[in-house]
Order: C-alpha cells, then sequence, then structure tokens
C-alpha cells in the first residue's frame, strides 16, 4: 500500500543522518567551517614577545596607526566567529585558512583611491599579503569586475632596507613575496608595500579594442608580520625506474608545499647531453638524438591531492648541472592535510603526508 | 520573505560567545543543505562560510530562532546564481567539479535516489525529515508558506518514490 511505503519512506528519512557517511573531502570541510576564530587563538609570534619586548614596542606604536583606520570589513571580519577573513577561493589560491592570516588593517589614500591591507602572513616559504582598493572586498569571481586593482606589481621592504622579490599574485590583490630574511626573520618584519599604479578593465569587451584605465599614484601601506614556521615535512625513501633514481630530498609545508627533488640515473647523462646549454644543436631547436634521452615529459611533475583531485600547482622546473643530478622543485597547494602523491614524469609515485594546520605548528 | 527581510526585523541581542555557539550548533547542517542543494564540497563551505559572515554582520536582525534563520541565508546563498564567465586557469576551474555525493551502506538505494531528486526538493526533504524541522521552519528557510512546503514536500515524496525501489517492495 502506498501509505505503507510513505511511512516506510519517512522512517527511512529520519533515519538517515544516523548512517548517512561524509567524503573525506565533506569532513574536512565541516572541520574547516569550525576552526577556532584567529582573533582568540595563541600565536607562535606571542612566543617571541619576551625576547624582542623593546622592539615590539615600537612596531605596535607603529602598527596603532593602522588599527585607527582599520575600516569595517576587516574589523568585522575579525571579529567574526568561525569564519574567514577572506573568501574560500581567495584562501584557496594561497593553500591558507583564515586562522592562519594575521588580520591588518592600515589603509592609505591617495589620487582618489583608498587601499588598504586587509590580511596577511610571513612564513619560512613565503611572505603574502591581501590589499583590497576602494572598499572592493577581494574575491575570485567569474565575472569581469570593472573594480580598481593594483596595476605594477608593488615593491616589499622590511624595516632594515631590505627588498623583497614577488613571488606571485593572484588579480591584483593577493601578493606573495619572498620569505622575510635577515634580521627580520628573526624579530619580526616591519614592512612597507609601495604601490604606484591602480588599473582596471575597459568597460566593454577587449575584442573592442578598449584599453583599460590606469591611475598613477604614490599609496605605502604598513603591516608588521612575525616569521612562522613552515615545518619540515617526513620524506618517503626513493623509487626507481629503469634505473633511474628519483629522491625527494626537502618537502617543507605551510598552505603551500615546496618539494625539493632530483633525479640521477643513465637517462641523467643522455639528458645533459641532449639539452645542455653548452652542446651544440644544429636543428636550432634543442632536440635530443634519437634514442639518446628520455622523452620531453620525463621531469613533468604532477600531485594528486589526498581526495584524488589533482592539486593546484604553483610552479615547477628542474635543472640539468654540469654534475651531479638532475634537480627539480615543484610547488603546490595544499587546501587539505592527508598524503598528497607526486609523480615525476613515469617514475613511482612519491607520496608525502600534510599534517593538519595545527600539527604544523601554523 | 527573503533574506533582507529577515535581517531588517526587530533585533535579538547577540554576542559573540552567543553566536560562535548557535553556529556551531547549526554549521554541519548547513553545510549538509549546501550540497543537498547541489553544491560542490568547497562551495558549500564557501556557502557556509559567507552565510556566516552575513548572518554575523546582521545579526542584530535577527528575529526568532537561530537555527531557521541562518539555514535562510545559506540556502539564498548556495542557490544564488553563480557567475561563470570569468576566464581562470584550467587548472582552478579542475577544482570547481561536483564532489561526490553522500553515501550510506545501510541505505545506499534511498540516498541513490535522494540524488536523483531536484535540489529544491531534495532539500525540503532533507530539512523536513533528516533535520526534523517542522513545516513553518522549512518554510522560513525555503521562503516559502507552510501551504507551499507541504506541497513541495508532497512533490518531493512523490518524485522519491518513483526513483526508489526499497528492498522488500
Amino acid at each position: 500500500m502506498d501509505t505503507d511505503l510513505d511511512l516506510e519512506l519517512e522512517r527511512r528519512l529520519r533515519a538517515l543522518p544516523t548512517h548517512v557517511q561524509l567524503s573525506a573531502a565533506d569532513d574536512a570541510a565541516i572541520r574547516r567551517l569550525t576552526a577556532p576564530p584567529a582573533p582568540n587563538r595563541p600565536r607562535r609570534q606571542l612566543v617571541l614577545l619576551p625576547a624582542v619586548a623593546g622592539l615590539l614596542a615600537a612596531l605596535i606604536a607603529g602598527n596603532g596607526v593602522a588599527t585607527y583606520f582599520a575600516p569595517r570589513y576587516a574589523a568585522a571580519l575579525a571579529s567574526a566567529p568561525g569564519v574567514g577573513v577572506l573568501s574560500g577561493p581567495v584562501l584557496r589560491w594561497t593553500g591558507l585558512s583564515a586562522d592562519q592570516l594575521t588580520v591588518l588593517g592600515d589603509s592609505v589614500t591617495a589620487n582618489g583611491h583608498t587601499l588598504q591591507l586587509v590580511a596577511g602572513r610571513a612564513d619560512e616559504l613565503r611572505t603574502v599579503l591581501f590589499v583590497e582598493v576602494d572598499g572592493v572586498e577581494p574575491v575570485v569571481s567569474k565575472k569581469p569586475s570593472r573594480a580598481w586593482i593594483v596595476g605594477d606589481i608593488p615593491t616589499l621592504t622590511d624595516q632594515f632596507g631590505h627588498t623583497y622579490s614577488p613571488s606571485g599574485v593572484l588579480y591584483g590583490f593577493n601578493y606573495e613575496y619572498q620569505p622575510l630574511t635577515g634580521p627580520a626573520a628573526s624579530v619580526g618584519g616591519r614592512l612597507t608595500l609601495h604601490v604606484t599604479s591602480l588599473t582596471r578593465p575597459p568597460a566593454t569587451p577587449a575584442a573592442s579594442g578598449a584599453s583599460g584605465e590606469t591611475v598613477s599614484g604614490d599609496w605605502t601601506l604598513h603591516a608588521t608580520l612575525f616569521l612562522q614556521p613552515a615545518p619540515a615535512l617526513k620524506l618517503p625513501g626513493p623509487v626507481t625506474s629503469d634505473g633511474n633514481t628519483y629522491r625527494l630530498t626537502s618537502a617543507r609545508a605551510s598552505g603551500l608545499v615546496v618539494v625539493h627533488w632530483t633525479a640521477e640515473g643513465p637517462f641523467e647523462q643522455a639528458r645533459r647531453t641532449a639539452y645542455a646549454p653548452h652542446t651544440p644543436d644544429p636543428a636550432g631547436k634543442g632536440s635530443p638524438g634519437a634514442g639518446s634521452a628520455p622523452p620531453p615529459d620525463s621531469f613533468r611533475v604532477s600531485v594528486t591531492a589526498p581526495d584524488g583531485s589533482q592539486a593546484l600547482e604553483r610552479g615547477y622546473g628542474y635543472s640539468i648541472p654540469r654534475r651531479g643530478p638532475i634537480t627539480g622543485e615543484v610547488t603546490f597547494v595544499a587546501s587539505q592535510p592527508g598524503t598528497y602523491r607526486i609523480h615525476i614524469g613515469s617514475a613511482p609515485e612519491l607520496a608525502v603526508d600534510v599534517p593538519p594546520e595545527d600539527a604544523t605548528g601554523a | 520573505m527573503d533574506v533582507d527581510t529577515i535581517e531588517a526585523m526587530p533585533a535579538v541581542d547577540t554576542d559573540a560567545t552567543d553566536f560562535e555557539h548557535e553556529y556551531r550548533q547549526v554549521h554541519r547542517a548547513a553545510f549538509l543543505l549546501a550540497r543537498q542543494l547541489g553544491c560542490p564540497t568547497e562551495e558549500a563551505q564557501d556557502a557556509v562560510q559567507e552565510a556566516a559572515l552575513r548572518a554575523w554582520r546582521y545579526r542584530s536582525g535577527r528575529h526568532g530562532p537561530f537555527r531557521p534563520w541562518f539555514l535562510r541565508i545559506v540556502y539564498r546563498t548556495a542557490t544564488r546564481p553563480r557567475p561563470r564567465w570569468l576566464p581562470l586557469p584550467v587548472f582552478w576551474e579542475s577544482r570547481d567539479r561536483p564532489g561526490p555525493e553522500l553515501e550510506s551502506s545501510v541505505d545506499s538505494e534511498l540516498v541513490a535516489a535522494l540524488g536523483r531528486l531536484p535540489p529544491r526538493q531534495r532539500a525540503a526533504l532533507w530539512l523536513r525529515y533528516c533535520e526534523d524541522m517542522s513545516t513553518a521552519s522549512v518554510g522560513a528557510v525555503l521562503g516559502i508558506s507552510e501551504a507551499a512546503v507541504k506541497q513541495l514536500v508532497l512533490r518531493a515524496r512523490t518524485a522519491l518514490k518513483r526513483e526508489w525501489v526499497p528492498d522488500g517492495h
């Protein structure tokens, strides 16, 4: 009878929550949704406090201005329990979670545009800064926006005069630089971000020939960040393929994972002979002799995330020194803890375990 | 009734501790609601985060219980049309693909049948039975009247019965 079926259906529906199983990705997402909010969380930087109290006093005094100017966006988000400082897509690009960021807030207005440092992080892999222009919340949107964004890559310097090289940019609001170095790495960096231009795309599609607008100016923003660790990951043993040995030599994680590897074996010399810069190349294309070198994708690196998807790779490369093994590097975003499987060419996979954030000391 | 209407209602004084407590009570249901509405894992997480942010900003405008109010914001966020034409890197797009659906070794047929329903019907059934919410609360979440909830649930149950072939039937 339909009534019996209805009752049975209702009974089973009500029972579903007791036995329904979530995927590992869903479980992880739910855990992230209850991550402790940043403002209430003790940070490693506080450990440094007693040792550098005097300097910190000066730094905090400098940052007092930033705090004073902290506008609604950073302030609202900083105090919002259980939610992120920046939207999920933005954070995923960086591999960071909201509680790993320091909420900043310094803002400056010039030429009619207000720039604000929303948040940042300094760790042993990179220095990350998020910039907001005219109060437009940084988002990774699929809709082309006419909002102003930072134009030329800003320069970043610390209080000791060191200039940091940029290492990544996302949509004009997320900038990554080399990690803090020198004294700033020890005592904390009082950083100065100098922006010289803003830009926005044309109102009509680029195909129409319209060009975007640019505004030059002088926007100087300040932030104080302390170096956070990027713990070393446990390395797997080497793997061999066709007599060639692949080995991970270092792996460090802090949202981003940077892995260095080497490869040595029979193809090493062949590869060197074929591609070494000093080797004359009659074809002018650097093409190896047939059968003398491994195929071009021998060192193509791909990374599989714990959930089986392809990890978001930020870059990879390798070099062929005149002596010694071929060395390479791959950088990818670890958006979830777990085992990441690194594939170098056709070699057997090399796996590294990325622990949860808390376990990395982040 | 839309989110803005809810947000404009008389204030309930809620401090951060209370808000966080309430949020922690409902965040899992909120995530699962977004998943039932067809959001892949990451979009569901984004929807709940965004809803939490909106809820926190407009917490003073909350009227009534936290749970349906918050789930209403999640519903609105998760069902909002997602623009699709910014040229993102290919590898970025690949991460937006739908994630795995719910599974159950105890009642896999029902879970599979539920997964074949339209998201709105699935969400209605999920809220009404799995979250054990009253029709009034489901209506508050979906932004429809109680009568409309009853009709929606009835249609969803009829559709589910067509999709579902339980053992022994």
